[in-house]
């Protein structure tokens, strides 16, 4: 087996139980669902199959054994406990750690398996010796993956009805099996005054998919094969689809039943007419021969579609670098597309700005469609958390519960992968900082099982993602005096409700009084929050004591491309993202003048702070008469950024600085204009946080 | 499985004979159905079988209105049933496979009972 196919295997494992991880925790809420007993028995299934044909045996016989007692459970033999969830979850753990191990070659904890089958047969219980009984069946069923039509023609002898068989409920066992297409046969009657009204005159064609195996089929009839004519043959095995071009003609399938011979066909196929009708009007058939071989044509057309619109709207797996491949060179595409219009407008030729414009066009649909690619739905990483929550709550002897909402969200790929340690790390503050335990939320009149809720929506071109509780909220006076015993604000300071509760963002802080496993050892929130801007997102909390807090991640949609603004600082180009820019306003030396030497504009009867990034960047030569001032939200503050000329808004592609230069402050990246020249990307709440850092 | 009631009851203007079946057929009653049946084709030229009230029919049954349908083709007669929508008697008939997009050998005036499913 090559590694192509394991890496399939693989990923399609790991796909499943993520599915089978979110089932399970749906299934302790809801242990009745039928459905999701399913869900889960046939991920198990599932795993056990492919696993075992690609070579996976530990994982094979491992997952074997959970099957079973979910077969079980399946069947109402055993019912979906607590426990069981939490064995299949470990189970799953198990799995998916003995996946990873195959990667790189690891030895997988032996003891931990052994641990979970003798949890597992414990639960099954009684049950259990009986189910191992019929296992080798089983195992070889499990591995007949494609389904395969048969055709089975049952004549049962006139006197069947005296045995006590009811042939419809062989017909309706088979039913069960698959898509099953039923014709009765009428031909054979009697005259109704001959009619034996306690006999059996019907006969049944059959068309049968199933991926249970001919076996399956033959052991519906095992209490009648004396009784009846059974004939079983196979029409269609359906893996094979792709290479058979064409449906059977109905001659093909008619002579394959033998209700007519080669040369009775060639007979009436040398007339030109529908072969149906011909046969019949020649007296070679008769028309219920003709109506069962058109089912079975029906049948296999219809399954055939089945799996064709199955296949149609699945995906195709594509390695991610392929996609950051791809994206890089839209990103370049764009820049030379930019470059283009420039040019084309400075020549002011009519013809090549009709190319560049449809040119531009294009691009901007190619760049559309490639972030498209990227873009996934948050719901995967909020599936885990659940997962989370579910633990976490167990070890701290809390309820709650978790609601999700949004989980539709899309979001590009690389985001959601950043986005998930900060997300964790908030989620596990809301459970150990601000859900109750279930007797102080009942003291405190609240119920006593707790929720956190997740939401991720749509903003222009940000995401947001609230994660809000209804716990405890937090104590003001708590963070006044922990922020004043760190010295990060002067014992007289007086903070807005944002800039205090801002404060549990610093470095080194936290309010927890003692350290548990969880959180509680302050270096969360601060490398949060630094996570957070490295995706040019923001963070905001509100929170009411007693009520809850909630807490809104703001992310741009996507890493690769942003709106900026493009300002011009003597020779050189800056961006400032689009989504921190409130207003721009002039800057003359009156102004200055006025302000005493002191960084402050007046604007609308309010005092702004402003960075004069000339100074700060130490860019030589004199600034124009009237400067610019670019004035951004930072953390709830509004802050300038001086200027010499603003130019106006730009899409750019986002270049990382390389290397050598991943260290340097207040610079985030970097894009190529029009005109080919570097232009850098401002990193604005890292330029405030330095000033502020230098002045205190 | 209710007791069965068969009624036969003659049509306002006559030409039609109605055999009205409610409860379930089983085999025990196959051969009071079948007279019934006989009776009724003898009767009338026409024959409407009420299936409206059925509650339940075996593979007897059913085999026997089919029957019943072919001797009344083979003797130029008719014999429609009435379902009334009764989706107990098109489920059981759907199981047995006697659904059929056009009627049987014997059925050239595409009176078939089976097609379609008149209500």
């Amino acid at each position: 087996m090559t590694d192509l196919h394991r890496q399939a295997f693989k990923e399609e494992a790991y796909e499943l139980l993520t599915e089978l991880e979110s089932s399970l925790l749906e299934l302790e809420e809801r242990p009745d669902d039928q459905d999701l007993i399913g869900r889960v028995f046939r991920a198990m299934h599932t795993i056990k199959g492919s696993g075992s044909m690609f070579g996976f045996d530990d994982i094979a016989s491992f997952t074997h054994e959970v099957e079973t007692v979910f077969d079980m459970v399946r069947n109402g033999k055993l019912s979906v406990t607590g426990r069981l969830v939490n064995l299949t979850l470990a189970a799953r753990d198990q799995i998916r750690a003995m996946l990873d191990a195959a990667d790189s070659g690891a030895e997988t904890d032996l003891q931990a398996s052994a641990e979970i089958i003798v949890g597992l047969r414990e639960l099954a219980g009684f049950a259990g010796a009986a189910s191992a009984a019929i296992e080798p069946q089983e195992v070889v069923e499990a591995q007949r993956k494609d389904p395969v039509t048969y055709r089975i023609r049952f004549v049962p002898q006139e006197d069947i009805f005296a045995t006590g068989t009811n042939p419809l409920n062989l017909l309706a066992e088979m039913k069960e099996l698959g898509t099953c297409t039923v014709v009765a046969q009428t031909d054979g009657f009697p005259p109704l005054e001959e009619m034996n009204p306690e006999g059996c005159y019907v006969h049944w064609d059959v068309i049968l998919t199933t991926d249970q195996g001919e076996n399956a089929v033959r052991d519906i009839f095992i209490f009648v094969e004396d009784d009846c004519e059974l004939k079983i043959e196979v029409v269609a095995e359906h893996s094979r689809y792709d290479e058979q071009q064409d449906y059977k003609k109905l001659g093909e399938i008619l002579l394959e039943r033998g209700d007519i011979t080669a040369d009775e066909m060639k007979a009436v196929l040398s007339q030109q007419r529908r072969f149906g009708e011909l046969a019949v009007s020649e007296g070679i058939l008769n028309e219920a021969k003709v109506q069962a071989a058109l089912a079975e044509q029906k049948h296999v057309k219809e399954v055939r579609q089945e799996k064709q619109a199955a296949d149609a709207s699945s995906s195709i797996r594509v390695p991610a670098e392929r996609l950051d491949l791809l994206v890089n060179l839209v990103g370049e595409m764009v820049t030379v597309q930019a470059r283009l219009s420039q040019t084309a407008a400075q020549r002011d030729d009519a013809e090549l700005m009709a190319i560049a414009e449809e040119v531009e066009r294009l691009t901007a649909e190619l760049r559309d469609s490639a972030l498209n690619i990227r873009m996934l739905p948050i719901g995967s990483t909020f599936s885990k958390f659940k997962r989370l929550v579910r633990d976490l709550s167990v070890e701290l002897g809390k309820q709650i519960e978790m609601t999700t909402e949004g989980a539709e969200t899309e979001l590009d790929k690389t985001v959601i992968e950043k986005l998930n340690d900060p997300l964790v790390h908030l989620i596990r503050n809301s459970i150990d900082h601000g859900i109750e335990l279930p007797e102080v939320r009942e003291a405190a009149g609240k119920p006593a099982r707790g929720t956190v809720h997740l939401a991720a929506v749509h903003s222009g071109d940000s995401v947001l993602i609230t994660i809000a509780d209804d716990g405890a909220g937090l104590d003001k006076e708590a963070i006044r005096t922990k922020g004043i015993e760190r010295g990060i604000i002067s014992a007289g300071a007086e903070l807005s409700e944002k800039e205090l509760f801002g404060l549990i963002f610093a470095p080194g802080f936290s309010t927890a009084k003692t350290v548990s496993s969880i959180s509680g050892r302050g270096v969360g929130m601060d490398v949060v929050k630094r996570a957070i801007e490295a995706l040019r997102g923001s963070i905001d909390i509100t929170s009411v004591r007693g009520q809850g807090t909630r807490i809104t991640v703001k992310i741009p949609l996507t890493l690769a491309i942003i709106e900026s603004l493009l300002v011009k600082i003597g020779n050189d180009s800056f961006m400032m993202p689009l989504a921190l820019v409130d207003e721009c306003v002039e800057l003359t030396r009156e102004d200055v003048a006025r302000s005493h030497g002191r960084n402050l504009a007046h604007v609308r009867e309010h005092l702004v702070p402003y960075i004069p990034l000339r100074q700060h960047f130490r860019i030589t030569g004199t600034p124009p008469d009237i400067e610019q001032i670019v004035i951004t939200q930072v953390n709830g503050m509004r802050v300038g950024f001086v200027v010499d000329h603003v130019i106006g808004e730009h899409q750019t592609v986002i270049k990382s600085l390389g290397r050598a230069y991943k260290d340097t402050e207040g610079i985030s990246g970097a894009t190529i204009l029009g005109d080919g020249t570097v232009a850098l990307i401002l990193d604005i709440p890292q330029l405030v946080q330095a000033v502020e850092t230098e002045q205190n | 499985m209710d007791e069965v009631t068969l009624e036969r009851v003659k049509d306002p203007q006559g030409a039609t004979e109605i055999l009205k079946v409610s409860g379930g057929v089983t085999i025990c009653e196959a051969r009071e159905f079948r007279d019934a049946l006989l009776a009724a084709l003898g009767a009338a030229p026409e024959v409407r079988v009420d299936v409206s009230a059925l509650t339940g029919i075996d593979l007897t049954g059913l085999q026997l209105l089919c029957a019943a349908h072919q001797s009344a083709v083979r003797s130029g007669k008719s014999l429609h049933i009435f379902d009334g929508g009764n989706a107990t008697f098109r489920e059981a008939a759907n199981g047995a496979g006697f659904q059929r997009h056009t009627g049987c050998p014997q059925d050239r005036a595409c009176s078939c009972i089976w097609v379609g499913g008149e209500s």
